[in-house]
């Protein structure tokens, strides 16, 4: 009974208290209003001494304190519009306080525009004074009106208060202790009740100007548990100009349902969060993503009384950076976890798979959903776990590791391809901040090939030792071999040695590079010096000063080719008398079977005595040609003399009367002087030729060349009709000097003219075709032949020699064909029948 | 028929002088010869008679090998005589060499012409019509 009428009491005390504290809010509520209006008042209060003011001095100050009073009254007025919301007689009020301000307001500019001087007309003062009086009694209606609220507020307050703790007394008699604990308990709230009267004035004036100012966005939502939606719903009171921005709600959103307001709080399960907030005083904290404007809001809510105070703020791009690196880290991870090449798998202590990487899954033939299976399920998956021994070992590798131990083991395993796979296994174990166990790494290295390339090193390394041992047995039978052959070729050079010193030049062998390694017995018996110590000096010293460089040089050039030393000539110092004596250096290089040169031979062989001769010989010839020179030079004048000394004799002997024989004693002394006159030509024809020795070498067209001569010859071949057949296709071209090859070719084809059988027309073949390194020019005549006997073929190409009496001739004209081919490292050949023809053959070396 | 003033004619074979003195006496083309037996003495016999104010030779034929001063060095030297208003001289070399690396050497040198030795009447009829057009002989002593 004490218990049920303990709830009762406790009910009624709760309910009292409830309305208490409602009453007590409106008290306060009531209490604001009045300062509000109190506010305006003395606003306009301010207005109208401002006013006053500037109409007295004319200052600007008053002026400006206009204003100012002006611009507050507004958000003042509109704030107790607000407040009085619920009360339509206090609006209506309101209204017309609204309209008799603003018209004061106007009353009052119009009064301060005028001329400070001139004074406002008594009327409009009077108006003023009529709508200031007007507002006055207004206020203080709507003031009486809120009084009279107030008044009925606090009596409805204590008289709960009053009333309930009699009922109460009355009905706990029979416990005074509950009653005296109801009565402590409303007397502590009453006295709370009008500290929060006092506090709540304050607040409520500090939170609107918080609330404006907040960048947060703030809503105050009342709580209504019996709201439409289960467990309660929310109606919005209060936000601020941030919540209108963040959220897009206005004022006049204010009594509308949370539900209906953010419908995405019923899917998400704010509204819930939000209940709970109300029943159970924790605040709450969260983030969420508000979809009407695409953006992350973090939400802090709490409860006051019946009030849930929502703040907003916006942390969209907080919220995209973080889920930036989210995303990044995550791809790394996944990257280093799946890509490494190293096989990687998390187990926990029972030997489950919670994680693998993708290069242990595909190795191990599993899919990722087998993860999380135990070790012992895998028997009967693929081969990879079938050979004998491989799961015992990973099992007993899992427990070691458990118990801390890090664990290493080289293990062989088949893979699903049915290749064998050497894989280094570690398990070893992760350890939380406490050193437990949280779970265990496995991680596999695929050493396939490693082992191989490592067993394939040791059979290479065998094989490298078995190879060693034959070379070692193979150098040895080869080392038997060359002292053979040592022995056979010690032999060889004794053999060779023995000849070269019998052979009466001088002779020495050289190596390759030119260094002399033998001189034979004559050399010293010339040199007067051992062959050791020139071994050991060098040739050098014994060789004519003049003749050093230019054998140097042939020397080194015929090493440096390999082409033998044939026509060195060089002086040498003979000890016995003294002089340098001249020889004929010849070497000549020994190949071995590969072609390369093993050794050269040479030998000096003394030819001084003809050096000699020829050094004379050219002397004599040079001697020679400087004395036809000379003489055909020098007898020019005297015969030119004689001749003009003629032509005046002629003249002379005209004057006068002579005998008959003086005119043909002179025609014979002319012919005598043109004679004369053609042999000098003739030598000086053949000095020139001397002198033409180094002319140019040229390619020339043989068949433009023989015309040029056949037009040379046209008056000789029209006056013996003679014919000229031309075959040079063969050889087209000749390379010669072309004064030479002239000249050889005029002489030959006017021959062959000049000496024509005079019983026949002269035909002349000209042939030109290639034989080995020459090319050949022939020119045979069908002319008069000889009997060529050796002697009268030497006649035949001899200087001023002539065979033939009958024609003019001077006997040069083959000599120096001859001379012209020789000189040109050619030579002329003849063949000749005696009444059948000549034939002459030209070789020039092309 | 206009006579040129002088020809000179320088030789050392006395012979050869005789023969062309004749020659041009013959065919009298000229009021004077004037005979030198060497270059020397012919710039000797040129420099009196510029002092004596005689008229310089208008054709000289000169030998090329010569004793004392041949005939490349007669030219020369004439080259480096003072400069005078002379009238212009003619310089006919005699060769009897034709070997052509003799004529090299007077690639510089004042010649006129080169003929081959002896001197004939065609020789110097040809030399008067290249350069002597006026003092041609008449036609009937060209015989």
């Amino acid at each position: 009974m004490a218990a049920a009428l303990l709830v009762i009491v406790g009910l009624l005390s709760y309910q009292s208290s409830g309305q208490l504290v409602d009453s007590q809010r409106w008290v306060s509520h009531t209490q604001v209003v009045l300062l509000r209006l109190e506010n305006v008042i003395s606003l306009v209060k301010d207005a109208e001494t401002a006013q006053r003011g500037y109409l007295l001095t004319g200052e600007g100050v008053f002026l400006a304190s206009l204003r100012t009073a002006q611009r507050k009254t507004p958000p003042e007025l509109r704030t107790l519009d607000s407040l009085t919301a619920d009360n339509p007689t206090q609006q209506r009020r309101l209204d017309t306080l609204r309209a008799l301000v603003g018209r004061h307001y106007a009353r009052l500019d119009s009064n301060a525009a005028g001329s400070r001087r001139q004074a406002p007309a008594v009327a409009s003062l009077m108006q003023a004074k009529a709508q200031l009086d007007q507002l006055r009694g207004l206020a203080s209606r709507l003031q009486a009106a809120e009084q009279a609220l107030l008044t009925r507020r606090e009596a409805q307050a204590v008289r709960f208060g009053r009333v309930l703790p009699l009922f109460i007394l009355g009905l706990t008699a029979l416990s005074l202790l509950i009653v005296g604990c109801t009565n402590w308990r409303l007397h502590h709230s009453r006295r709370a009740a009008r500290q929060a009267r006092r506090r709540i004035v304050d607040q409520q004036v500090t939170l609107q100007a918080f609330l404006d100012a907040s960048p947060d966005g703030i809503n105050v939502f009342e709580w209504e548990p019996a709201g439409g939606q289960a467990g309660g719903d929310f109606r919005l009171r209060l936000l601020n100009p941030a919540a209108e921005k963040t959220v897009g709600i206005t004022a006049h959103d204010a009594g509308r349902w949370m539900s209906e307001l953010f419908p995405s709080v019923l899917a998400s399960g704010r509204l819930a969060s939000y209940q709970h907030v109300m029943t159970t005083g924790e605040p709450l904290e969260l983030e969420f993503f508000f979809e009407p404007h695409q953006r992350w809001l973090r939400v802090t809510a709490a409860r006051a009384h019946r009030f849930l105070f929502v703040a907003f703020a916006d942390v969209t791009a907080r919220k995209q950076q973080e889920q930036r690196v989210l995303y990044y880290q995550q791809r790394k991870y996944e990257a280093v976890f799946n890509q490494t090449t190293q096989l990687v798998a998390l187990l926990d202590g029972e030997g489950r798979f919670l994680d693998a990487n993708q290069t242990a899954l595909d190795f191990a033939g599993l899919a990722a959903q087998d993860t999380g299976r135990a070790l012992r399920r895998y028997a009967g998956l693929p081969p990879i776990w079938t050979l004998p021994g491989v799961v015992p070992r990973l099992r007993q590798a899992i427990r070691q590791a458990t118990r801390g131990h890090t664990v290493r083991y080289d293990t062989l395993l088949r893979q699903t391809n049915g290749q064998e796979v050497h894989l280094d296994m570690s398990v070893k174990p992760v350890q939380g901040e406490n050193g437990e166990t949280l779970f265990l790494l496995a991680e596999g290295n695929n050493i396939t090939e490693r082992k191989r390339a490592e067993s394939d090193l040791q059979a290479s390394y065998k094989q490298l030792a078995a190879t060693t041992a034959d070379l070692h047995a193979l150098s040895q039978t080869l080392e038997l071999r060359v002292q053979q052959r040592t022995q056979l070729l010690e032999e060889s050079r004794a053999r060779f040695a023995q000849l070269l010193e019998a052979i009466p030049n001088m002779a020495w062998t050289s190596r390759p590079d030119g260094v002399i390694t033998y001189y034979n017995r004559q050399w010293a018996e010339y040199t007067g010096v051992s062959a050791e110590a020139l071994l050991q000096g060098g040739w050098q010293d014994y060789i004519h000063p003049d003749d050093l460089a230019p054998t140097e040089a042939a020397w080194w050039q015929a090493i440096q080719t390999g082409e033998p030393l044939a026509e060195l000539r060089n002086r040498w110092k003979e000890a016995a008398t003294g002089d340098y004596r001249w020889h004929l250096v010849r070497a000549v290089p020994l190949h071995d079977h590969d072609g390369a040169i093993v050794l050269w031979v040479g030998s000096n062989t003394d030819i001084h005595a003809q050096q000699l001769q020829q050094q004379h010989l050219e002397r004599v010839n040079q001697d020679l040609d400087n004395f036809i020179y000379t003489a055909s030079h020098d007898l020019k004048t005297p015969i030119s003399n004689i001749e003009g000394l003629l032509t005046m004799l002629r003249k002379e002997l005209q004057q006068a009367p002579a005998p008959a024989s003086a005119s043909l004693v002179l025609d014979m002394m002319q012919q005598s002087v043109n004679r004369f006159r053609r042999t000098i030509g003739h030598m000086t024809d053949i000095v020139k030729l001397e002198k033409y020795y180094e002319l140019p070498i040229v390619s020339i067209d043989l068949a433009a060349l023989i015309e040029e001569v056949s037009d040379d010859l046209r008056p000789q071949l029209a006056a013996t009709n003679g014919q000229l057949e031309i075959d040079i296709a063969g050889k087209p071209t000749v390379n010669f000097a072309q004064k030479n090859l002239r000249s050889v070719v005029f002489n030959l084809l006017s021959n062959a003219l000049k000496y024509r059988h005079l019983g026949r027309v002269p035909l002349v073949r000209v042939r030109c075709y290639e034989a080995g390194a020459y090319a050949v020019l022939q020119v045979q005549d069908n002319g008069l032949g000889l009997h060529l006997t050796p002697a009268r073929q030497r006649k035949l190409f001899g200087l001023f020699q002539r065979l033939h009496d009958h024609v003019e001739g001077s006997g040069v004209g083959l000599y120096m064909v001859k001379k012209i081919m020789e000189n040109a490292g050619g030579r002329i050949e003849v063949e000749s029948q005696l009444d059948v023809g000549t034939t002459f053959s030209l070789y020039f070396p092309q | 028929m206009e006579l040129l003033p002088a020809i000179m004619l320088i030789d050392d074979d006395s012979t050869t002088n005789f023969i062309n003195e004749h020659l041009l006496q013959d065919l009298q083309v000229c009021q004077e010869i004037l005979v030198a037996l060497n270059g020397q003495r012919a710039l000797d016999l040129l420099q009196t008679r510029r002092q004596a104010g005689r008229p310089a030779p208008a054709l000289v034929l000169v030998d090329i090998n010569m004793p004392v001063m041949n005939g490349f060095e007669f030219l020369e030297a004439y080259m480096q005589l003072p400069a005078l208003p002379r009238q212009p001289t003619v310089f006919v070399l005699l060769s009897s060499s034709q070997l052509s690396e003799d004529l090299t050497q007077m690639q510089h040198l004042p010649v006129t012409d080169i003929l081959d030795k002896p001197l004939t009447h065609e020789k110097v009829l040809e030399l008067l019509r290249r350069y002597f057009t006026q003092y041609l002989p008449p036609a009937n002593q060209l015989g």
